[in-house]
């Protein structure tokens, strides 16, 4: 198990290496450089203002020294400055990164809870009652745009029902039962998301595994049904529902853009947009660094839920 | 009648039925249409008894043997019919009562041990949960049980074995931990279905072994799902033999063997190659046609449109089922029995060495010191501390060659190089050293970069049927494709000469224009022959082109076979696991263990004393269909050892029941050549080796069966 | 050969089993329905609009639906219901030519990769690796940031979201083909790779292939009306669905005609798709065991 770790550590460093090369070269592409953007609004600079700004910006300098010495700087713990708010990256995009995660966690835990069971019940009588009710339930759920579930339910429950706030802003300090009120609407979309990607995939695992010989034999041992069920085939169906659970989280990081979007919600995700609107690529480079960061990690912690749900890749 | 046989027929003395199945009807449905698998099938096993249920794939065997236990998934039915276990009705009990049964007083054996077990738990576990179910012992009772179920069924370190995962185990080991938890329970009734197939006949002799000794111990009787005649013969007192959903006949397996009364019996009977037949002796009798569609089932006898002694009223008239013996279960479905000729097991008894001064034919292809390394992966950890390199000695320094129309047949269990030794040879996989010299000729590593023309005078047909077509395109084009790539025939004529080579392998013209999924796995096998022979080659390797096929289509393909290589003079490389079915057909037979030869020479000098200790041992392993037949009981022990970086000396070494002392572990062994072309390497003394009885023998006779 | 292993032909040919009817899945007819009415839609959708697209009627400016306007009318009173079928022909378009682009490009290097294997194997999947490393809605952002907000950079991106995904799954496809006998059996024969790839493989990936375009295809429509949300897609007057829920969130609660109608026909362009990719996976299965 230690040697999988390891060797799961090492890719995941190899990937993001790739990942920031990868953001650097896009970014490099875009039109124009920063010192253009600050300089877009002085326009009666003088010409030598423009170059001034390149060297202090360090733009003049080669592209593998601007790269590695962005790359050095992460090391230590400095992501740059954001161009257009004038201020250090890091502290706003931790600020930023805990608001998002405060809406993405609960939606995620939530369904995954919710869509294990859900997945199970419907596999257990394909094609039944309540299997067809789930299917066209989460065949509408992962039909529906994040962004338009959203105004839905700001139109429902904000507009119409005024039961949740349809803006989610957030001050320090508030309690608890603040937050949910708050944030009810937009985890309340994220987590439909999520539900019916999860419910679909589980569902449908779930129903190659009861198939399986092995699940025939633990029936055949005269094992009482929710054993069969929830022990020998559900573990196994995990598998393929964990991998989607951590492509859900990129799901989920989309959605999260477009919800904070939504409910005008200060995340990560209007932090993105907000750096491409602004064309600050610092922060830009920054921040998708840090949402890829995140997301591999993620990757990296199913793939070794993985191995420890399957004793078979523990020794490879 | 064997030793087991005999032992567990005197057991068999209780007339207490354990299970009967009355007029059983299990159907399935599938997109709206039902298939009636199993129609009016009565059944009983006896306390301490062991049935057979034999029959090819699409008999229905397996539905009746999960039926037994009301274990049919989701798809099946029983439609019609009562399942009496002892005096409990066992299609009135609900779900709790069935589950207190099911597991403990009716356990089952299942075909495939590595999907019969979940992935995810520890096998020690899988044992454990029949005992918390059905017993009240305690957890540590629980554990101390399941370790002494694991010593039962003679696994080594029971405490070891008992935390492995299945995927940590050998198929052998598997089958025997799925064996402990079906005896966990001391169950009445066991049942069995195809418990051995695909294992190798070295594991499949312990496992049966092992079942019959639990069997006794424990006193249970079984229901034996098979469509291995041998295995019948060797391990059951009685046997019924089912044929698209119906039981055809039943009665004693002595009975049976030797005086079949229905036809569909009799010709599997004489389909099977047995090890005492050669296709120098009798074609192999092959059933025409083939399983009546069940969409539109005969009114009559269900075998009457494939059977050769048919009458007008067998296709019209139900058929009673008639008593042969003057038991209930000896009986046949048949009206025509008694009229048609006696049934005559035609055993073959030769004299030693008949073959020893045939002359040998001109060399095809000569293979000197052939070795194959596969390397594997090297972790970081061996690449930082420098360990060295580590390969499988697929194939390790082979010697042998190939005479024109001749068969040469390689035979050996699995992981013992044959079908790499094949592929090489066909330059799938380019060989690691030594030569391969193909009618004056090197042959290059792989087929690329071998001349087309080599490439054409060597073909390959593989295993498996399904596998072995493009599904996406037709017969025709299959056949066609060597006739273009080779030029060998201009293109306004390539359409006669699919046509001719379709004849050829007993396929008709318009199948041409046929895509493989309209096809039969014996019918594939045929276009796979065909494609083969189009290019007209000198040399075809054959890679157990037989094992995935029923035994009745196998011996047509077997007969095609034997047929072309007249005709056409081709010479054929048969990779096989199947004594029987090499002993029909080759010339030479090589025997190889571990990526080494062990011997090479005439079927009947190498079924016969001298024999080398690993070919003794699969002699008296396989299961052949004749209960006449006396063998001896050679079980090699332990596992086949790693072909990673092998010790040096004998392979067979570390399981070899005649290891002679330490030279065996440092030496290679040495060559001994006897009569013709017969050669053996092996330690053992001269004289020593042409002392040895033969392993199998007729019952009172002395010669060795061959 | 013994007279009785000859079989006639005939014979043969009466022995022939017959196959089952194969059933065209319910779902898979309703959603080719959906997805065949906004491809026509999108072909003859601007000739039939009752008002262009963008003309302003200035007197009924958020007009609820009406006989007039039948889903009602925008903040500068365009008539919504035009701007909707008129839509379809961005989204259809973007979404079919963003997943063509990336199914072109993920098969030919996913057949490559997975066929010659080797290093060229390992670095592609590696690069795919990092791709895929983005979560995809990212990814397009990104590189629409990188090359400018339009129609053609927001197809472009998805084509490179979803040309790794691709190539990984007919990469797998690929490699449980390379060693099937009939594969070896070319390479026996001595068949050029392009024979192996392009005439035995290829032909027997295409189920998966087409599976995964559907799904792909379904995450097309996603990504594009998402990027015209965010502002990254087509750029205003376009009647882009998204686009105009975006434009229009302000009048939600006052008027949310303005956003039901182009919601509407997003979900219902997305659940056909998925309803056809459904389908087709159960259509191409159950051929697969019929085939068996």
């Amino acid at each position: 198990m230690l040697r999988y770790l390891v060797r799961r550590t090492g890719l995941l460093a190899l990937t993001l290496l790739g990942i920031s090369a990868m953001i650097f070269i896009i970014v490099q592409i875009l039109p124009g450089d920063a010192a253009d953007q600050i300089l877009e609004a002085w326009v009666e600079s003088e010409g030598g203002a423009h170059d001034m700004l390149r060297a202090k910006l360090g733009l003049d300098r080669p592209w593998y020294e601007q790269y590695f010495g962005w790359l050095w700087g992460i090391l230590q713990g400095d992501l740059g400055r954001s161009l257009s708010m004038d201020a250090p990256i890091a502290p706003i995009l931790f600020e930023r990164l805990g608001y998002s995660l405060r809406l993405a966690i609960p939606a995620l835990v939530i369904a995954v809870v919710l869509s294990l069971i859900l997945g199970v019940i419907a596999a257990v009588r394909p094609n039944g009652i309540i299997d067809s009710a789930i299917t066209v339930v989460t065949l509408t759920g992962v039909s529906v745009p994040a962004f338009v579930s959203g105004s839905l339910f700001i139109l429902i429950f904000a507009a119409w029902l005024n039961w949740f706030p349809s803006t989610s802003s957030l001050s320090e300090g508030s309690g608890f039962f603040h937050w949910a009120y708050v944030l009810a609407l937009p985890v309340a979309v994220l987590t439909l998301e999520s539900l019916a990607h999860i419910t679909r995939i589980t569902r449908s695992s779930m129903i190659e595994v009861l198939k399986t010989p092995y699940v025939r034999t633990a029936r055949l041992k005269g094992l009482p049904r929710r054993m069969v069920l929830y022990k020998h085939a559900l573990r196994n169906a995990m598998l393929p529902t964990l991998t989607v659970i951590a492509f859900n989280i990129g799901w989920m990081i989309g959605g999260v853009v477009l919800v904070e979007q939504v409910f005008s919600y200060p995340g990560l995700g209007s932090l993105v947009l907000f750096a491409i609107e602004q064309r600050d690529t610092p922060l830009l480079q920054a921040s998708m660094l840090f949402v890829a960061a995140g997301y591999c990690i993620a990757n990296a912690l199913a793939d070794v839920g993985y191995a420890l749900l399957d004793p078979r890749i523990r020794y490879t | 009648m064997n030793e087991l046989s005999v032992s567990a027929a005197r057991r068999a003395g209780s007339d207490r039925p354990v299970l009967t199945i009355r007029d059983l009807h299990v159907s399935y449905f599938a997109r709206g249409q039902e298939v009636r698998a199993v129609r009016g099938v009565n059944l009983t096993v006896r306390a301490g008894e062991t049935l057979a249920v034999v029959g090819e794939s699409g008999s229905g065997k397996s539905s009746v043997a999960f039926s037994a236990m009301r274990g049919l998934d989701a798809a099946g039915r029983i439609m019609k019919g009562s399942i009496h276990f002892g005096e409990t009705d066992l299609l009135a009990l609900n779900a709790q009562e069935l589950r207190a049964i099911q597991g403990s007083r009716i356990a089952m054996v299942y075909q495939d041990p590595q999907t019969a077990l979940n992935p995810a738990f520890r096998v020690g576990d899988q044992i454990a949960e029949v005992l918390k179910e059905h017993t009240d012992d305690t957890p540590a009772a629980i554990r101390e049980r399941v370790l002494q179920l694991l010593d039962e069924v003679k696994l080594p370190d029971p405490q070891g074995v008992a935390l492995r995962y299945p995927h940590e185990l050998s198929g052998g080991q598997q089958q025997r931990v799925v064996i402990a938890m079906a005896f966990a329970c001391n169950p009445e009734l066991l049942i069995m279905d195809e418990p051995t197939t695909g294992l190798d006949v070295t594991t499949e002799a312990h496992i049966l072994d092992l079942v019959a000794n639990l069997q006794q111990s424990h006193r249970s009787a079984i229901l034996y799902i098979t469509h291995n005649l041998g295995v019948v013969a060797r391990f059951c007192q009685r046997v019924a033999v089912m044929y698209a959903g119906e039981i055809l006949e039943e009665g004693p397996v002595s009975r049976v063997f030797f005086e079949p009364a229905h036809p569909y019996t009799r010709s599997l009977l004489s389909c099977i190659p047995r090890l005492d037949l050669s296709k120098h002796d009798r074609p192999l009798s092959a059933i025409e046609g083939r399983l009546p569609n069940v969409a539109n089932l005969p009114s009559g006898c269900i075998f009457a449109p494939r059977c050769e002694h048919r009458r007008d009223a067998c296709e019209t008239s139900a058929i009673a089922v008639e008593l042969v013996g003057d038991r209930e279960d000896d009986f046949v479905r048949c009206r025509r029995w008694r009229d048609i000729p006696k049934f005559k097991f035609d055993r073959h008894i030769r004299k030693r060495k008949a073959s020893a001064t045939k002359k040998a034919p001109d060399t095809l292809l000569d293979i000197d010191d052939l070795r194959c390394y596969y390397q594997l992966r090297r972790s970081l950890r061996e690449f930082v501390t420098g360990q060295s390199v580590r390969q499988v000695h697929a194939v390790d320094g082979i010697e042998l060659a190939v005479g024109h129309g001749q068969t040469l047949a390689i035979v050996g269990e699995s992981g013992c190089g044959k079908t790499t030794l094949g592929r090489t040879v066909v330059g799938l996989q380019a060989p690691t050293g030594g030569d391969q010299i193909f009618e004056g000729d090197e042959l290059e590593g792989t087929a690329r970069s071998r001349s087309p023309d080599l490439r054409r005078r060597i073909q390959i047909v593989f295993q498996n049927p399904d596998a072995t077509l493009n599904p996406q395109k037709s017969v025709g084009e299959t056949i066609r494709r060597p006739l273009q790539l080779f030029d060998l025939v201009p293109a306004e004529k390539q359409a006669d000469r699919v046509a001719e080579l379709l004849r050829s392998v007993n396929l008709p013209a318009s199948y041409a224009q046929r895509y493989p999924h309209e096809l039969s796995g014996g019918e594939k096998q045929r276009v796979a022959v065909a494609r083969a022979f189009a290019a007209e080659p000198e040399l075809i390797v054959c890679d157990e082109p037989l094992s995935a096929l029923d035994v009745s289509v196998q011996a047509a393909i077997l007969n095609l076979l034997v047929e072309l290589q007249k005709t056409s003079k081709t010479a054929y490389m048969f990779i096989s696991h199947d004594l029987s079915v090499v002993r029909y057909l080759s010339d030479q037979v090589a025997v190889m263990y571990m990526g080494r030869l062990c011997e090479i020479g005439t079927p009947e000098e190498v079924f016969v004393p001298p024999y080398h200790p690993y070919t003794e041992a699969l002699l008296s392993a396989i299961s052949l269909p004749d209960p006449m037949i006396e063998q001896e009981t050679i079980r090699l022990e332990g596992s086949v050892p790693s072909p990673v970086n092998p010790e040096p000396g004998c392979r067979f070494a570390s399981r070899c029941p005649r290891k002679i002392g330490k030279v065996c572990e440092t030496e290679d062994p040495p060559l001994h050549e006897f009569g013709n072309r017969h050669r053996l390497y092996c330690h053992i003394p001269r004289n020593e080796l042409e002392k040895m009885k033969p392993v199998i023998t007729y019952t009172g006779k002395k010669q060795a069966v061959v | 050969m013994s007279e009785t292993t000859i079989r006639s032909a005939d014979e043969v040919e009466a022995s022939r089993a017959v196959t089952p009817p194969r059933r065209v899945p319910l779902s898979l007819m309703i959603g080719g329905g959906i997805v065949g009415l906004f491809i026509v839609l999108a072909i003859i959708g601007p000739h039939i609009t009752p008002y262009p697209f963008d003309k302003f009627h200035f007197g009924s400016r958020l007009a609820p639906p009406s006989e007039e306007f039948w889903w009602g009318t925008d903040r500068y009173g365009r008539d919504i219901f035009s701007r909707v079928v008129a839509g379809a022909r961005l989204t259809v378009f973007m979404a079919g030519l963003g997943t063509i682009i990336g199914v072109a490009a993920g098969l030919l290097i996913g057949l490559f990769s997975g066929y010659i294997g080797g290093w060229v194997d390992e670095i592609l999947m590696r690069l795919t690796d990092i791709a895929m490393s983005f979560p995809g809605l990212l990814l397009a952002m990104l590189v629409v940031a990188a090359l400018g907000s339009n129609e053609i950079n927001a197809v472009l991106s998805i084509g490179i979201v979803f040309t790794p995904k691709v190539a990984r799954v007919v990469r797998s496809a690929t490699l449980g083909l390379r060693h099937v006998q009939f594969v070896e059996a070319a390479e026996v024969r001595g068949e050029s790779n392009s024979f192996i790839i392009f005439r035995e493989i290829l032909p027997n990936v295409w189920p998966p292939i087409i599976v995964e375009t559907c799904i792909r295809l379904s995450y097309a429509v996603l990504l594009v009306v998402s990027l015209s949300y965010l502002g990254l897609g087509a750029q205003p007057p376009a009647p882009d669905w998204g686009l105009m829920i975006a434009k229009e969130r302000a009048f939600l609660s006052s008027a949310p005609w303005v956003v039901f109608a182009p919601a509407a026909a997003i979900v219902a362009l997305i659940i056909g798709v998925n309803l056809f990719g459904d389908g087709m996976r159960e259509y191409l299965a159950a051929r697969k065991t019929a085939d068996e």
